[in-house]
Order: structure tokens, then C-alpha cells, then sequence
């Protein structure tokens, strides 16, 4: 999908950036400041980055800073250089108005973790519906005794259910 | 190490656990966070904060526990003070709605555990409703909150978001189910405002990717295996500032 923004040509890189809104992870490679031209024209001094893997900089607000430092421990930009932030696509209020705005993530890029394991067929676990991986590992080890994917929980849930009936009987 | 109401808030529990406050507070500064779990500092008791667990006290049937344990609340001649005269209207408020009751009724001050990325967490529920988990809020009023520049809705300003995405997840871990969250909010205006809000599952979806990756960076500060960061502005980081030459600024 395109955002009319990306045919428009904007200098600087925006919300309507990401790739059908989604997190991008971009390399610093300067931090300047420099006379930005905003919307009626008014000529504004802002921080701005440059990445090594992005054509279009950033201008960097108060909030994206502090972000920055936050992740890296450091106010000073030279020290940002060569490191990595994941933006996002976020939303502030401006003059009264919910307006999109280009965010950085409050935590350095990580690998995404390799899911748990069903201790029964080795298989992913994965969410189930709104239930994330995590969450169905620890309930299923709590329930079951033993991490389990959504197919042996069911299939345990089965063997259980007809067990207590044979008990009943 | 087993939770129960009694060691819930205990520095053991504390250092054992996370739990959403002591997340909020290594958001906010870890330095006081570390320092709060070692026992070296611990932030003044607000009255906005008390009048919030004056008002849970009442509905978790604690409110003779929590008047004789908090004497501060009573004036030298042993009437309640302004702000708590006013947390009882809030509940009188509060007791003529027959929805926000029914929100209120449920199991009170749950205490239940699970991980998040690793991480072990504790959560304590105001009401647990079986198809919901309701959190009771009293606030000045529901209007949008500054935070660093920024103005922000309450809920997200007071990290509410993040609050409500440990709870949902904590408690899909323990019923293998995930359950809506509510916030039960009643303002402290003249005339009390009651207000309820649902968290969209996309906010709690978005505010749990902070909690998932930046809970273990967390747990490695709680641990001693990184070093906690001062943020320079908080109470305090200013009650431990020691001035060097390089703090001179030229005005």
C-alpha cells in the first residue's frame, strides 16, 4: 500500500515512510543541526540524523532524542553514531488535532527469540488467536505439566476429559 | 518464592518480582529504581497516591486496616483531613452507578504470576471479573497530561497502557485466555466524574512490545549485570547530584 505521502516527495522521513506501517531499524550516521523548512514556510533550526542505510534523514524532536539517549546511555551525538534505532509509526496531538508522527522505539533493535518449543512433538509454539507464544507455554506447563503447541494441549485436553469421564462411570 | 497479600510489597517480593510500578519507575529513571529495591530511597507518599489507596481500601473491605496503619490521613484533632473527605464523596459517587459497581464487583486485589520474556512478574488486580480485569483509577480528571513536551491522553501519560498490557498477558498465562481490561476511572473534580474505558487490543499490543523488550534490560540492571542509568531529573537523581567543574554552566 503507498501513503499519497511517499508520491509526494518530502524531504524528510515521516510516519507515512514505513512500509505499510511497519517498524524499520536504520543505522545513525550523522547528527546535525540544519534550517529546516516547514509547512508556510517557516525556516526552523532542528537536530537532524542521517542513516547508512536510509536516503531520507529524520528531523529529531525533543521526545526522539531523549529516546536515544535512553537506549544508549548518552546525550553525547557522537556516540550515537554507527548505532542503530527502530522507528515506528505513532500518533501526537498538534493544535488540538491527533496527527501521525514518526517515533523511535524506547529499546536498541533485538533479534526476535526463537519460540518456545512444544515439549511433546518439538514443534513452535506459536500465539493462538490473541494468546502470544509465551502465554500459551506458561499456561500450557501449568495446566498440562509440560510446555505444549496448541495442537497437544487440545489433544491432552481430550485425553483428560475422557479419562475423568471412565473415572465417573 | 510464593506471593501472597501479606509479603506482596516486600523488598524480597520486590527484587524477585517485576511488577507494572516497579516497570514504570526503571522507565522513568533506573537509577531511582535500583535504588528504591535496595532499600536506599523511597519516594514520598503523595496525597494524590493515598487518596487513590484510600478509595481501594474502602472497596477491598480494608479501609479500618488502612485508616489505622496511615495516621497521617487524620487531622491533630482526628477528623480526615480535606483530601480523604473527599475521596469519601468520591465513593459515594462511585456507589450510586450500577455499572461502575458492577465493574468494582469482582474478585478484589488478585494476586497472580507469570513471565514475560524471560522475566518473572506479579500482578495485583482490583477487580477480577471473569470475562474481564478492571483496574480502579482515581484521578484529578480524565484530560490530556504533558509529559516532556509532549501532550499526552492520561492513560498514556501515567503509562496506564503498559499497566493493562502486563495484566492481560499475566493473566492469560494463568486461565490460558485473554481477557479484555478495563480502566474504572473517578475523577476528583468538584463533582466527581465517573468514567469507563476498554483498552483497545492494538494499544495493549503496542505497549506490550515495550514491556517484552525492555523488561529483560530490566532484569540484567536488577541482576548487577549492567550498570543503571541516572536520568538527571528526577527527585532523586537530584538528591544524589554531586556538582564537578564540568556541571559549571556559562550563562
Amino acid at each position: 500500500m503507498t501513503h499519497w505521502k511517499q508520491l509526494a516527495n518530502y524531504d524528510y522521513l515521516g510516519a507515512y515512510s514505513l512500509e505499510n506501517g511497519k517498524d524499520k531499524t536504520v543505522t545513525i550516521k550523522k547528527i546535525v543541526q540544519e534550517l529546516v523548512t516547514g509547512n508556510g514556510g517557516r525556516k526552523e533550526n532542528c537536530i537532524v540524523a542521517y542513516f547508512s542505510d536510509e536516503e531520507k534523514p529524520m528531523i529529531l524532536n525533543k521526545t526522539n532524542c531523549k529516546t536515544i539517549q535512553k537506549i544508549y546511555g548518552t546525550p553525547l551525538i557522537e556516540e550515537w553514531i554507527g548505532k542503530k534505532i527502530t522507528l515506528y509509526a505513532s500518533t501526537t496531538t498538534l493544535a488540538g488535532e491527533t496527527v501521525e508522527c514518526l517515533r523511535i522505539r524506547p529499546y536498541p533493535p533485538v533479534a526476535d527469540k526463537p519460540a518456545p518449543k512444544c515439549e511433546e512433538c518439538g514443534a513452535d509454539i506459536t500465539g493462538v488467536g490473541k494468546m502470544t507464544a509465551e502465554a500459551t507455554a506458561i499456561y500450557t506447563e501449568r495446566k498440562y505439566g509440560a510446555k505444549l503447541c496448541a495442537k497437544c494441549a487440545t489433544q491432552r485436553a481430550a485425553e483428560e476429559a475422557e479419562k475423568e469421564k471412565k473415572e465417573n462411570e | 518464592m510464593i506471593i501472597t497479600a501479606e509479603n506482596y510489597l516486600s523488598q524480597e517480593a520486590e527484587r524477585h518480582y517485576m511488577c507494572s510500578t516497579q516497570f514504570k519507575q526503571f522507565m522513568q529513571c533506573e537509577a531511582c529504581a535500583m535504588a528504591y529495591l535496595r532499600g536506599e530511597y523511597e519516594q514520598p507518599k503523595s496525597v494524590a497516591l493515598l487518596v487513590g489507596s484510600y478509595v481501594d481500601a474502602h472497596f477491598s473491605n480494608e479501609l479500618d486496616l488502612f485508616k489505622a496503619q496511615t495516621p497521617e490521613i487524620f487531622t491533630k484533632s482526628g477528623d480526615l483531613k480535606s483530601e480523604y473527605k473527599k475521596a469519601n464523596e468520591i465513593i459515594e459517587r462511585i456507589e450510586r452507578d450500577e455499572l461502575f459497581m458492577k465493574m468494582l464487583s469482582g474478585k478484589k486485589q488478585e494476586i497472580m504470576t507469570g513471565e514475560i520474556n524471560g522475566v518473572p512478574f506479579k500482578i495485583k488486580v482490583d477487580s477480577l471479573l471473569p470475562d474481564m480485569t478492571v483496574d480502579l483509577k482515581i484521578m484529578r480528571d480524565c484530560s490530556d497530561s504533558w509529559r516532556d513536551g509532549e501532550l499526552l491522553p492520561f492513560w498514556k501519560a501515567w503509562g496506564y497502557d503498559i499497566q493493562a498490557a502486563i495484566y492481560r498477558e499475566i493473566r492469560a498465562q494463568n486461565d490460558g485466555e485473554v481477557k479484555p481490561v478495563r480502566l474504572a476511572v473517578a475523577t476528583k473534580e468538584t463533582e466527581p466524574d465517573l468514567q469507563i474505558f476498554e483498552f483497545r487490543d492494538e494499544t495493549l499490543d503496542e505497549a506490550y512490545k515495550t514491556v517484552y523488550n525492555l523488561a529483560p534490560h530490566f532484569q540484567a540492571i536488577k541482576n548487577g549485570e549492567i550498570e543503571a542509568v541516572r536520568c538527571g531529573c528526577c527527585d532523586y537523581c537530584k538528591a544524589t547530584k554531586k556538582l564537578t567543574n564540568n556541571d559549571i554552566r556559562r550563562i
